[in-house]
């Protein structure tokens, strides 16, 4: 049996959010057909350009001590003392952290999210290409350079919804952050929200929403309408399109999953714990705290199998906001990061009995850039084209460092993809490109759009 | 496909078959003049040509500023009577120029959510105006009192802008039937009201 969908997705009508591509890409049909393992996905998102030196490419303070001799060896300046002068009281930064059996060193920004090194690979020495913000942006959440700040394909959270299929009622969530549907089915366009009481306003009825009787008759009229007018407006799908969305849009309301993300409800028990854990105040749900619950609940009731949300702001700091608010904005995030992926520890996964969320679940957190390795005149660093990212939980190499960037300037270098280490002659430069494919290759998706493959050393269970 | 389709519609009372008569042929036309060679005709105006743009989806000032035209001043706000077109600008993707640059215009679940709770609202007051308005032509949605199908043919028009003929009941019948059928239940304000919302959400009204 058939179901309408399929039908549809068959005969290309499913279309897509730009109705650029009804037709969706063959092998793309055949990876849905495929015996995929189980994999949830969270794209977290530090929006602004990341200071690396303070998180997942830092520099040992007692060699990089910000002397003029030191500055001239390397032309990498910390700046920590100026961040301990503009906030007194606040940070003490004289040490990298490095959990006991950690092999990572992590900046100070992360110290809430260091313990977490035992399910945490940190890829270093990524080159960007840009210092556009929308192009970095974009180039990570689609893992394709963007035709000048134009995305490139779709975004890789709706590739995976794309070859896995809709087992979610919401299979492509994203909050606060761009999506991009370019000839892949209806069903994974990504559904956007400003924040999560959109998402919570999405699952129930509006307070003068058709009710009773009205609601009954309205649906079945909906159901068994004929139309008249489909040569002029589904020629391109567009009708087909709009009535599904509405079907959707009836069933995520119908399924009562409203309740776990009204995160703003103390007399809810569960609403309240998740609060406690994650600090978020009621009155801001666009904080990257309460995403991040947002995103543990999503996957905990199985709303959505890709959750994109931006768990940090505000970072493009190229003047003294640097050493005023970058740290604390920055340590907001992978606090927030250090909760959700404590929690990925803890809960079950609906899906898969016997099985953690974490075991299930795939983190990409990644910003636009890096922030230069010298701070300007201004106080604050400009954009680098030198990034770092963080890979965490399954199909991901566990407390590992990839790559490397160069301890004069910070230049990306080059590795051995076999085994992730730092080359001399030859190797591979790691872009947003290669991780990405190395993410859907080792969840046993097709890559073939990106034109690359992924990477051994990022693939530890291929 | 298309000729399974055109004798369903049919069927269904929905579907005016076209009157159009491919009577514009032409020969072949390298053909020389004078005596020509039966090669066969050429259709000029085959019927699965549909031509015209591309339809697109309303944008959120399109709706900002369709709705009280269409309803008499009345328009979605929120419980202290801002509009909600503009308080929730984020949610239904409209450009800020800041953080968005292009109007989200693809058709998503969360927007036809949002359209139904504006319908909702919307509708719900139109009804409630109407049943106060004592003089019918002035009403919003049911200006001709018992006769159903002449307000349905307004109501077309005035939302899909489809002229729907005294002696034709294209797209009129199962709209006539959602307002018997809550009309019955609960009378005939709220079977306008479900009309209405029914009207407003069609893709018919959401596209252009």
């Amino acid at each position: 049996m058939i179901d309408r969908r399929s039908f549809l997705s068959r005969l290309g009508l499913a279309g897509s959010g730009l109705l650029v591509a009804p037709l969706i890409p063959f092998h793309r049909a055949l990876a849905q057909g495929k015996d995929l393992p189980h994999r949830n996905f969270i794209f977290a998102y530090f929006d602004g350009g990341w200071d690396t030196l303070l998180s997942v490419d830092p520099r040992d303070p007692g060699r990089f001590d910000d002397s003029e001799e030191a500055l001239g060896l390397y032309g990498i300046e910390l700046g920590w003392q100026a961040i301990e002068a503009a906030n007194p009281g606040v940070y003490t930064l004289d040490r990298l952290i490095r959990p006991e059996g950690s092999q990572i060193d992590f900046g100070p920004a992360m110290a809430d999210f260091a313990p977490h090194f035992d399910v945490s690979c940190v890829v270093r020495g990524l080159s960007m290409d840009t210092v556009t913000h929308e192009v970095g942006r974009r180039y990570f959440l689609t893992g394709m350079m963007p035709v000048g700040t134009r995305a490139k394909g779709s975004s890789v959270s709706t590739q995976v919804a794309a070859q896995q299929g809709d087992r979610a009622p919401i299979p492509n969530l994203i909050s606060r952050a761009e999506g991009y549907n370019e000839g892949d089915p209806a069903y994974a366009s990504p559904m956007k929200i400003a924040n999560v009481d959109d998402l919570v306003a999405v699952l129930n009825d509006g307070p003068f929403a058709p009710m009773n009787n009205v609601r009954r008759h309205l649906e079945l009229y909906r159901s068994q309408r004929v139309r008249c007018d489909t040569d002029r407006l589904d020629r391109w799908g567009l009708m087909t399109l709009l009535e599904d969305s509405q079907k959707k849009a009836r069933e995520l309301v119908d399924g009562g999953l409203g309740d776990r993300f009204r995160l703003g409800n103390n007399r809810d028990p569960e609403m309240a714990q998740l609060r406690e854990r994650y600090g978020y105040v009621p009155w801001d749900l666009t904080s990257g705290e309460a995403q991040a619950a947002m995103a543990l609940q999503a996957l905990k009731y199985n709303t959505s199998q890709c959750v994109t949300i931006q768990i940090a702001r505000g970072l493009d700091s190229h003047a003294d906001d640097w050493e005023d608010d970058h740290p604390e904005r920055q340590a907001d995030g992978w606090r927030a990061l250090a909760q959700l992926v404590s929690d990925l520890k803890t809960e079950d996964d609906p899906v898969a009995p016997g099985k953690k969320l974490i075991d299930t679940t795939t983190v990409l957190v990644f910003s636009e850039f890096g922030r230069t390795s010298l701070i300007n005149n201004r106080g604050g660093r400009d954009h680098s084209l030198t990034s770092a990212c963080m890979l965490i939980g399954a199909g991901v190499p566990h407390n590992q460092v990839v790559g490397a960037s160069k301890d004069t300037g910070m230049i990306p270098l080059p590795i051995d993809p076999l085994s992730g280490a730092v080359v001399e002659e030859g190797g591979v430069t790691l872009t947003p490109s290669t991780v990405v494919a190395s993410l859907l290759q080792g969840a046993g998706l097709d890559t073939d759009h990106l034109r690359t493959n992924g990477l051994p050393c990022l693939m530890p269970d291929q | 496909m298309r000729s399974f389709l055109l004798p369903a519609l049919l069927v269904a009372g929905c579907y005016e078959a076209p009157t159009f008569q491919p009577t514009q042929m032409m020969d072949h036309h390298w053909s020389p003049g004078g005596e020509r060679q039966a090669e066969g005709p050429a259709l000029l105006h085959p019927d699965d040509v549909v031509f015209g743009k591309m339809p697109r989806r309303l944008r959120v000032d399109q709706l900002r500023r369709s709705i009280p035209m269409l309803f008499d001043g009345i328009t979605w706000t929120d419980a202290e009577g801002n509009d909600r077109f503009k308080t929730m600008v984020a949610t239904l993707g409209e450009a800020d120029y800041e953080e968005r640059y292009e109007d989200e215009t693809a058709p998503s679940p969360l927007f036809s959510k949002f359209m139904d709770d504006m319908a909702g609202q919307v509708c719900g007051k139109a009804v409630t105006r109407d049943g106060q308005q004592a003089d019918p032509s002035q009403r919003i949605l049911a200006p001709y009192p018992d006769d159903v199908l002449r307000n349905l043919r307004f109501l077309r028009l005035k939302f899909h802008g489809i002229h729907v003929p005294e002696d034709s009941t294209v797209g009129l019948l199962e709209l006539r039937q959602l307002y018997r059928s809550v009309q019955a239940e609960t009378g005939a304000l709220d079977g306008w009201n479900a009309v209405c919302i029914a009207m407003i959400t069609a893709p018919e009204f959401m596209t252009y």
